[in-house]
């Protein structure tokens, strides 16, 4: 547990803002187009994997950044097509077809990289002083491209063409296909961007953390109850969404116990079935 | 002109709700469709619309088939529609919801014109479309509708849920709105009132079959030849 309050604070803020640089592509494609990709933690795991081969290819970490959300976002396109397209309107089948994307992505990552664990050195090594208190420059990067993201998000949903063209999707698309917008290539679009959007965020903490084929499973369920509890919509919903789930489950973690930090998300998790059933129930009615 | 021939059309394949319809939609002329509920009144709007199950028939638009178009392409191409029930896009502001309106199409019309036709959605221009009376969400429907400069509106039921003095006024925006700029209205209802006082013709459905084509005026003239349709 660290003993200096501002570490702690600092610790709990860059859980948040790393768990909404995950949850915002999540909050794109389940929050936008209405679909539970569970896939997501693999979309991730495929953009730290982007990071680690192209850094290995000797092309260096900011080139992997830079491809990661391309790859990715271009593996949504097709996931879209191939396949979400066609399950538009089943979401039990979306559901479990998205499950078996996953698996499959997982397991090439195996074939390809093997089951080992890989690291990538920090761009930028070293720590800066903040607030009196030595920090890691790559945390501190990663909490500043969250904050890009959702203020680029911002822009582009409540600023842009785009942005109210999604949004008139997403608050009925019926309305919208007859109000003569392209809901199909609009959803694909933003399913492609959410997932890009995963891919970033598998590349950007991938120096942070441990690279492996099961690193995508840990993230999914925390990045959904952080769009689920978000209080409000947009990005600005979901930044306070992962406040609550990442920042909450950090300061329990080193205040009292990492186990009991697991049980809150556990807790979570129940509040999560309960909301997803009731959305369920709202809909059919 | 819009011309619909042979239509039949459901929701689950197999089992079509509409069999057999035609009709030809007129620019500047209003054609009510009547029916009791159940007759396929909304399904035939659909139908044209491909938001439901086409099994026969041809649509055609200006000469054109267009029967396998997607319901974005038939937008685009100028067939409006307001739908049964709210019609606007809740969460978007008033003038959002008439920005969407126009961004698909080609000759989008400005908010400030539409609010010129209903100045009370200019009042209420910032406000969450849902938070609209009733009678305010159907003339924001109206006006969504428009702001994609159609030339055929296809209409749902437009006086269900609002008090009698707003269907009057709501009468008379669209016999303005079908004198002034030649729109083609394809107009359901069930306010015998509405249709008699807008409509040029009248096709009367009954279990999915067009029963009976009436000229305007009869509905008026002589309600008593569409009362038994309705049952009234």
């Amino acid at each position: 547990m660290p003993a200096d309050p501002t570490l702690l604070l600092l610790d709990a803020l860059a859980q948040a803002l790393g768990l909404f640089l995950v949850a915002a592509g999540l909050a794109v494609t389940f929050g936008l187009v209405g679909v539970i990709n569970l896939a997501h933690g693999e979309l991730l795991l495929v953009g730290a994997y982007t990071a680690l081969a192209v850094d290995r290819a000797g092309l260096g970490y900011w080139a992997g950044l830079a491809l990661a959300p391309l790859l990715v976002g271009l593996l949504g396109l097709l996931l879209d097509l191939l396949v979400i397209r066609r399950l538009r309107e089943r979401p039990l089948d979306t559901l479990l077809a998205t499950w078996a994307a996953a698996l499959v992505l997982r397991q090439t990552v195996v074939a390809l990289f093997g089951p080992a664990s890989h690291t990538i050195q920090p761009p930028i090594a070293g720590s800066v002083t903040l607030l009196g208190a030595p920090y890691p420059v790559h945390r501190l990067l990663v909490m500043v491209l969250a904050l890009l993201v959702a203020a680029f998000l911002g822009w582009l949903l409540f600023a842009t063409r785009l942005g109210l063209m999604i949004r008139g999707t997403v608050a009925d698309r019926t309305l919208a296909a007859v109000s003569g917008l392209a809901v199909a290539r609009l959803e694909a679009l933003a399913f492609a961007f959410g997932a890009g959007l995963a891919g970033l965020a598998g590349a950007a903490t991938a120096p942070l953390l441990s690279i492996d084929p099961q690193m995508g499973l840990g993230f999914l369920l925390p990045a959904f109850l952080a769009v689920l509890v978000a209080p409000a919509g947009g990005p600005a919903g979901t930044v306070l969404g992962a406040a609550l789930v990442g920042g909450g489950e950090s300061l329990v973690a080193a205040l009292a116990s990492p186990v009991l930090a697991q049980l809150v998300v556990l807790a979570g998790a129940v509040l999560l079935l309960r909301r997803v059933a009731g959305r369920r129930v709202g809909r059919e009615r | 002109m819009l011309e619909v021939r042979g239509l039949a059309a459901g929701y689950r394949p197999g089992a079509p709700v509409l069999r057999d319809v035609d009709l030809e939609l007129v620019p500047g002329r209003v054609l009510a469709v009547m029916g009791r509920n159940g007759a396929g009144k909304s399904t035939l709007l659909k139908a044209i619309l491909g938001l439901a199950r086409r099994e026969a028939g041809t649509i055609r638009l200006d000469g054109r088939a267009v029967e396998r178009r997607p319901t974005e392409w038939l937008a685009r191409a100028g067939i409006g529609f307001v739908p049964q029930g709210r019609g606007v896009f809740p969460g978007l502001t008033v003038e959002e919801n008439l920005r969407v309106g126009g961004l698909g199409h080609p000759r989008p019309v400005p908010p400030a014109a539409l609010y010129a036709r209903f100045p009370i959605l200019a009042e209420r221009r910032d406000l969450d479309a849902a938070s609209l009376s009733g009678g305010e969400q159907r003339q924001l429907a109206i006006a969504r509708a428009l702001a994609g400069s159609p030339r055929f509106l296809l209409l749902d039921e437009p006086s269900e849920g609002i008090q009698p003095a707003l269907v009057d006024e709501l009468g008379a925006t669209l016999a303005a709105l079908v004198a002034a700029d030649g729109l083609g209205v394809l107009l359901v209802e069930q306010s015998l009132d509405l249709a008699a006082r807008l409509a040029d013709d009248c096709l009367v459905l009954e279990d999915g079959r067009v029963v009976d084509r009436l000229p305007g005026p009869v509905l008026a003239d002589e309600p008593a030849r569409i009362e038994r349709y309705l049952g009234l």
